[in-house]
């Protein structure tokens, strides 16, 4: 057997599969191009695309509105309270926060289930919080399970006044996910494949960061994981380009917890950009104006692989400290 | 114009039936021949798809996979041409596409001919009915339209990372499959 031969019984998948695979062609096309396939679609399609100009120019009109009246705008202060009325906090109840358990890394909450999913906890230096120098070394607390409410959970993470004046190492918990309302997922991620880019100097953050930032808000203990994507001019930059490692020492030098995990799957080596950032941080990121930024919670976009070998090397960086690596999974 | 429409007009012997394919497919098809084919070959593929769907239709009456009676089709009208050409003169894509497949193959198989296709058919549509939607859309992206990584990364969402590690262990798993099915061993 060859590989061609391999390719021709490829070739004979079953027609619904192949068609299945092919069907995604109807939602990347412009909306009035798919329509003007149906047969009795091209006068509704007119019809349709007309409407979304109209609609277009009203929601600029409304945006302009704002903008002028200086109401609260998405990125330019900061301020998410633009995002409360765009992504729907229906699921986020108080009822889903009666237990929390904090989860080993790669076992993210199930999505819906109004549960919120909780990376390892690290240590991290009180006096430092949010800028770790070089020197310093990350271990990894034993996981342990809190169970009971909201509130006992970050009670047991607080540091204490005395602990932040020793400057004493204390607990913070890393955030990675976080369940919200499915349709406001589905509209950001849409958002952002169709969209395909951020323009330069634009932030976009997603409904799960955002739902969790409204929930968790600027806690001292806790610090997002935070995975960025950089697009320069309408195009993606890949994470080992030498802008991207620009920016991640522009970012660490502004106090940003920068963290670049390598990984290795056997076939590629794959980087990963990551903050661990506060919410400060991220509400009033500190874009620069000619790159755009995506900002997702950890696990929206990292998928643990079984497959995956090797070492994960992980880089940390601080307030003016240079670029060391790190062996962080292994400690 | 429907799908059902175009074909039709195959059955009346219409030969206005090759201007709507051209028209409605003529792009999709030309994206799977331009990963096998240079320029060159590939205008000549296309007419040779259009004639060979001609012939096909009917007795077949594709009515309700048409794109994927056609894709097929260009698809081995093009491995085809692919292999007669001459190997300094092959596409990149598809360079990099046999040597992805050559993971799934250890060396010491002997399995012949046409029993080797049919029981082939049956092992693929097996594996790939058994994984998840995703996954199956991944893989069929990438062996059976040919697309590249970046390209199935953008119409997904997904970064290039995520569609690579996917494809390496369907890989894997394909492999699995081959080998426990028997087509791979000295055996069959």
């Amino acid at each position: 057997m060859t590989t061609s031969d391999l390719l021709y019984a490829i070739g004979e998948a079953d027609e619904s599969f192949v068609d299945e695979a092919g069907d995604s062609d109807a939602k990347v096309r412009r909306f009035g191009a798919w329509e003007a396939e149906n047969r009795s679609g091209k006068r509704f399609a007119t019809i349709m695309k007309w409407t979304g100009v109209a609609a277009m120019f009203l929601v600029l009109i409304v945006a302009a509105w704002i903008y002028a009246d200086g109401g609260k705008v998405f990125r330019k202060d900061g301020d998410l309270r633009k995002t409360d009325e765009i992504f729907s906090q229906e699921a986020i109840t108080e009822e889903c926060v009666s237990e929390v358990i904090i989860q080993e890394s790669g076992s993210p909450s199930a999505e819906g289930s109004g549960s919120i999913g909780v990376e390892r906890a690290e240590s991290l230096s009180a006096a430092d919080l949010g800028s770790i120098g070089a020197e310093e070394s990350f271990g990894t607390e034993e996981i342990a399970v809190v169970e009971g409410s909201e509130e006992d959970v970050f009670d047991a993470y607080k540091p204490t006044e005395e602990a932040i004046q020793q400057g004493e190492r204390v607990k913070t918990m890393l955030i990675s996910s976080f369940a919200v309302d499915s349709d406001a997922e589905a509209i950001s991620a849409a958002k952002i494949r169709d969209d395909m880019a951020v323009a330069n100097g634009s932030v976009f953050l997603s409904s799960s960061l955002c739902g969790a930032i409204d929930y968790f808000g600027n806690r001292e203990e806790c610090r997002y994981r935070v995975y960025v994507e950089l697009f320069q001019d309408g195009v993606q930059i890949a994470n080992d380009r030498e802008v991207a490692k620009k920016e991640v020492q522009r970012l660490a030098n502004l106090g940003y917890v920068v963290a670049m995990e390598t990984c290795s799957d056997g076939n590629a080596t794959q980087i990963y950009f990551t903050l661990h950032a506060t919410a400060d941080q991220v509400k009033n990121f500190a874009a620069d104006a000619k790159v755009g930024y995506a900002l997702w919670l950890y696990d929206e976009k990292v998928e643990v692989d079984e497959n995956a070998t090797g070492p994960v090397d992980v880089w940390y960086g601080g307030m003016n400290a240079p670029m060391e690596n790190f062996d962080g999974a292994q400690k | 114009m429907e799908d059902t429409e175009i074909v039709d007009l195959y059955l009346a012997r219409n030969e206005d039936a090759i201007v709507r394919t051209e028209e409605k497919y003529g792009r999709g098809l030309r994206k799977i021949i331009s990963s096998v084919l240079d320029d060159e070959a590939c205008k000549e593929c296309e007419n040779d798809v259009y004639l060979r769907a001609w012939d096909l239709i009917p007795p077949n009456e594709p009515r309700d996979h048409f794109f994927a009676f056609l894709g097929k089709i260009a698809r081995n009208l093009a491995i085809d041409e692919w292999r007669r050409t001459n190997a300094q003169k092959r596409k990149a894509t598809m360079i990099e596409l046999s040597e992805e497949l050559q993971e799934c193959m250890p060396a010491g198989n002997s399995v012949e001919g046409e029993v080797l296709a049919r029981e082939l058919k049956k092992a693929i549509n097996s594996f790939l009915s058994a994984r998840s939607q995703t996954e199956r859309k991944i893989f069929l992206r990438r062996y059976w339209y040919f697309d590249t990584v970046p390209e199935i990364s953008k119409r997904y969402g997904y970064t290039q990372g995520k569609v690579k590690s996917v494809l390496h262990r369907m890989r894997g798993e394909l492999k699995e499959v081959l080998e426990k099915e028997g087509y791979l061993n000295d055996d069959k």
